[in-house]
């Protein structure tokens, strides 16, 4: 009789401790590599920082040699801009070098991980069997793995990056932003490090305003994920079903537009989730200069900065509440790696439960006999 | 006439496709299939489901099925007694078409316009298709 399939937890932290579970074991067997890996990537990142404040200073020398028509400095500052734009440009190929040579080994070694296991007593055939939920597995080993071990790599790059960034150029508007002086009913109202506040407050409204528009987005697109695969995955069954010349209909078929009709109403949803959040985030990328420039301005107007100093603090002020958005331009990014992480964690499971069943219907004299003589 | 098949949606124009179809068949005595193909959902139900992390193919089933209950209860109730109900999922014209065609349907009732109504205008309606390519009588009901 063939065993009734036992219902995976779909607890969001069991799924994600089982995937985690797999990667610190091939960390821990690759350390040396991991620690090279991670060393160079975290070199690369403080050295595209070091370029964007230079980058930042320069902006800011530039502007003011072109404000004093001071044409010897202009043009020392275009040639210094040729080495500031080279180490650029080979450091963001090196981060590219880095990023897809630690994805591509953690998927070389999870993927084997997981196919050796599979293969192994024909389990392949054996594990849909065990646990619900474990469609498709070749679609999972083959696109899953790969998904699940990209974004993690770009992610935390991308959130160290935005950390020191933000806290690299909160220094520079809080020195070059300087205060305001505002003058309320006779009375000088002086405002330290208005910059500061005005890049918190714009920030933190736009990623409020972002997540009350798109909180539905990382469900959306889970939810979405999983209909795609179980679509596949009816694909499949059909095909297995039928042979050339039988009709399109039955069981099978009835069940491959049912999860066609599904997916695509997820996609409906998904287009909906992410023209609402495009509203915000393109209002954001309009909005967020014009505001730098309009704080800084009152400054610049009356004679307290220079036009390079504007330059600069705008600049300033636009990298900062970018490294603010981490949250809301990964949103996306990060429901796809829940989604493909819940799959590959449902598979391993699926295994493990495979691996306990055999060794539970294993000969206990065999164990017996063997630990004998420990006693 | 043996057998009459009406194609619903839960659209004020399926309701009222099942009101003629059901006092068709009482006159003449036919069978009445009732059909629903498909399945929508709204984006609060979608959004609902994206929170609590519900299955959306149990949904639509359960929705198809309520759909065809209420359907029944009104065909019975306009005095249709032989009736039969079932889901189908895929493109509602190709497979209203599909059913009749294999079931050897007499005659298919529908409404002018189901729920789709934009991408009815846009794309072209199920009635408009259903009325040019089945293979038996065809009444669509305003």
């Amino acid at each position: 009789m063939r065993p009734v399939p036992k219902p995976v937890s779909l607890n969001h932290n069991h799924l994600l401790h089982r995937f985690w579970k797999s990667s610190a074991q091939i960390c821990r067997a690759n350390l040396l590599r991991v620690a090279g890996l991670g060393g160079f990537l975290l070199a690369v990142v403080l050295l595209q920082l070091s370029l964007q404040v230079l980058l930042n200073l320069w902006n800011r020398y530039f502007f003011d040699a072109l404000e004093r028509h001071d044409v010897q400095t202009v043009w020392t500052q275009a040639q210094l801009f040729v080495p500031l734009a080279a180490a650029s440009i080979l450091l963001a190929a090196a981060s590219v070098w880095g990023r897809m040579t630690t994805q591509r080994n953690w998927r070389r070694m999870l993927t084997h991980q997981v196919v050796e296991r599979w293969l192994t007593k024909n389990r392949f055939a054996e594990i849909d069997k065990y646990v619900k939920g474990t469609e498709n597995p070749e679609y999972r080993i083959a696109v899953d793995i790969r998904v699940a071990t990209d974004a993690p790599v770009d992610l935390a790059l991308a959130f160290l990056s935005s950390v020191l960034t933000a806290i690299t150029f909160f220094g520079v508007l809080w020195e070059v932003g300087g205060s305001l002086d505002i003058v309320l009913f006779g009375r000088t109202l002086t405002i330290p490090g208005h910059l500061v506040i005005g890049v918190i407050v714009y920030s933190g409204t736009m990623s409020a305003l972002m997540v009350f528009v798109g909180h539905h987005l990382t469900g959306v697109i889970e939810q979405m994920n999983q209909s795609e695969a179980e679509f596949r995955a009816a694909v499949d069954a059909f095909r297995a079903e039928k042979q050339p010349g039988d009709a399109a209909d039955g069981d099978a078929a009835r069940n491959l537009w049912l999860r066609l009709q599904a997916a695509l109403l997820w996609w409906r949803e998904l287009c909906w989730q992410l023209v609402r959040t495009t509203l915000v985030s393109y209002g954001n990328l309009l909005l967020a200069p014009v505001v730098a420039w309009f704080l800084c301005v009152p400054k610049y107007l009356n004679g307290t900065m220079t036009l390079g100093q504007l330059t600069q603090t705008a600049a300033a002020f636009v990298t900062v509440q970018g490294a603010f958005n981490w949250l809301v331009d990964n949103y996306g990014r990060m429901a796809d790696w829940r989604a493909s992480a819940h799959r590959v964690a449902t598979v391993m499971i699926a295994l493990d439960e495979a691996e306990a069943r055999e060794s539970a219907s294993r000969p206990r004299n065999k164990n017996h006999i063997r630990n004998k003589p420990n006693h | 006439m043996k057998r009459i098949v009406v194609a619903v949606d839960g659209s004020p124009g399926a309701k009222r496709a099942i009101d003629v179809a059901a006092s068709i068949a009482q006159a003449t005595g036919a069978q009445l299939w009732i059909l629903t193909i498909g399945g929508n959902m709204g984006g609060a139900q979608l959004r609902r489901l994206a929170e609590t992390g519900g299955d959306i193919s149990e949904a639509l089933v359960k929705a198809a099925q309520k759909i065809l209950k209420e359907a029944e209860r009104r065909a019975r109730r306009r005095g249709a007694t032989d009736i039969k109900s079932r889901s189908e999922w895929g493109d509602p014209a190709e497979t209203i078409i599909g059913v009749v065609s294999r079931d050897k349907a007499d005659m298919v009732v529908l409404g002018r316009r189901g729920r789709g109504r934009l991408s009815g205008l846009l794309l072209g309606s199920v009635s408009q298709k259903v009325a040019s390519l089945a293979p038996c009588a065809v009444l669509i009901v305003p």
